[in-house]
């Protein structure tokens, strides 16, 4: 092997053994590089928000273009006018629907959080990797988010934040591996913990007694036990119930009320 | 398209499309991996080391805004994009279903370095074959939609 090649070998070789040695120290996100990262995204910001209202206009233009070559000649301004009012109809349903979802965050502001301090964020980038289920939002540190900051959404809560910027933030969704929130069922007032297992639709709830009162339809919420959270707002439903590994402990799946896969704003509860 | 340049645009835009376009278009929070789709194209094009290096660039992008983990996309990508530049000199002239297997090893190999730091971190993921199965299948039709972009008949050096 030529000389160039034994170096490059000893490089990539070198790169290896850096980045698994990277990987180990930076497991948890306390340990994590969540300033670096919070500086990316902020960097990024403009860049997301950019590439956001970009695709938004290129699909509207698609939209109304589509319909208008797919008119026949004779009636193409006709048709064009319908393309570009059908545009006009999807964005005021877009709007429409903005608005009920924003109506019900206050709502939930107004009720089960009437006691603490929130602020409105709106979503502006989504983890880009599959594995991690991250999103990112347009409020950091200068509007008073923390690090462990929990984020609601209309339906329950989504996640809580783990790296915050200037002006964006980092939020663990529910679904994310690493994610554990402190929860109950609300009939029966059986607590354990909400886990995350990496699959957008089910949530794993594992109790802390073996005889948990737990069925079907029962409504999760937060226990409040850990202090940082608010007692009593909805997290999921319960899907199944089964025993754990080794039958030592009881545990659901759980399916989150809130629809993680169409946040556009979330509300962060200040602490 | 062989210089890094227009690779590293790529990536730039995969990354970016990723993180905001795509999210409502999830299959149980899976999206098409674009910036792999790019790292595995510029390898087809550009061989093993070049691939390599795009492969530690976009997974290093990816490492830095998600902000856990550091390291682990970087890995996966790296090996993947080497490991695409190999593949392509041996399956020389190019038949069409060079990117559907070069997707399928940068995945693998992807997925191999995730599940080993989560079973690590001690983290589970409920149904891991089944996720990485429609992360597959939701990737490959990108790779021929961006292959016009960087094919190139003759053989990487």
């Amino acid at each position: 092997m030529p000389r160039r090649g034994v170096l490059r070998l000893y490089l990539a070789v070198v790169l290896v053994l850096a980045l698994v040695f990277l990987e180990s120290v930076t497991v948890h996100p306390r340990l994590s590089v969540s300033r670096v990262s919070g500086v990316v995204n902020t960097v990024l910001l403009p860049l997301e928000l950019g590439t956001h209202s970009a695709v938004q206009w290129v699909a509207g233009v698609v939209y109304s273009v589509g319909g208008a070559f797919s008119a026949e000649q004779e009636n193409i301004q006709l048709r064009t006018q319908v393309a570009r009012l059908q545009s006009q109809v999807a964005s005021l349903q877009a709007v429409q629907g903005q608005n009920q979802r924003l109506k019900k965050l206050l709502k939930l502001r107004q009720g089960t959080l009437k006691k603490f301090h929130t602020l409105a964020a709106p979503v502006v980038g989504r983890s880009p990797v599959n594995w991690l289920d991250q999103i990112v939002i347009a409020a950091g540190s200068n509007q008073g988010i923390k690090y462990g900051d929990p984020v609601l959404s209309y339906g329950g809560m989504v996640g809580r934040v783990i790296a915050v910027g200037g002006q964006s933030s980092t939020v663990m969704l529910l679904p994310d591996p690493e994610s554990a929130i402190g929860a109950m069922v609300a009939r029966s007032g059986d607590a354990g913990v909400l886990e995350g297992n990496g699959e957008a639709s089910t949530l794993k709830m594992q109790f802390f007694a073996a005889g948990a009162n737990v069925r079907r339809g029962d409504l999760i919420v937060t226990s409040g036990l850990d202090g940082t959270l608010p007692p009593g707002v909805p997290l999921g439903r319960v899907t199944t119930t089964g025993q754990g590994d080794f039958g030592l402990v009881h545990q659901a799946d759980v399916t989150p009320l809130a629809n993680l896969d169409r946040l556009d704003t979330v509300l962060v509860v200040l602490q | 398209m062989d210089g890094p340049w227009g690779p590293a645009v790529f990536l730039l835009l995969a990354f970016l499309l990723r993180a905001t376009a795509l999210p409502p278009l999830a299959i149980d929070g899976v999206t098409p991996d674009l910036v792999l789709t790019v790292v595995v194209m510029a390898a087809l094009r550009q061989g093993a080391w070049r691939g390599a290096a795009f492969g530690l660039f976009g997974g290093l992008l990816e490492d830095i805004a998600t902000g856990r983990l550091l390291g682990m996309h970087a890995l996966g990508l790296m090996l993947g994009g080497a490991a695409v530049g190999l593949l392509r000199r041996r399956l020389y002239p190019d038949p069409w279903f060079v990117p559907l297997l070069g997707v399928f090893l940068a995945l693998l190999l992807q997925q191999i370095v995730v599940a080993a730091t989560f079973a690590l971190a001690h983290f589970g993921v409920h149904d891991f074959p089944s996720l990485a199965l429609i992360e597959y299948i939701y990737t490959t039709p990108f790779a021929y939609i961006i292959r016009p972009v960087f094919y190139r008949p003759e053989a990487p050096a």
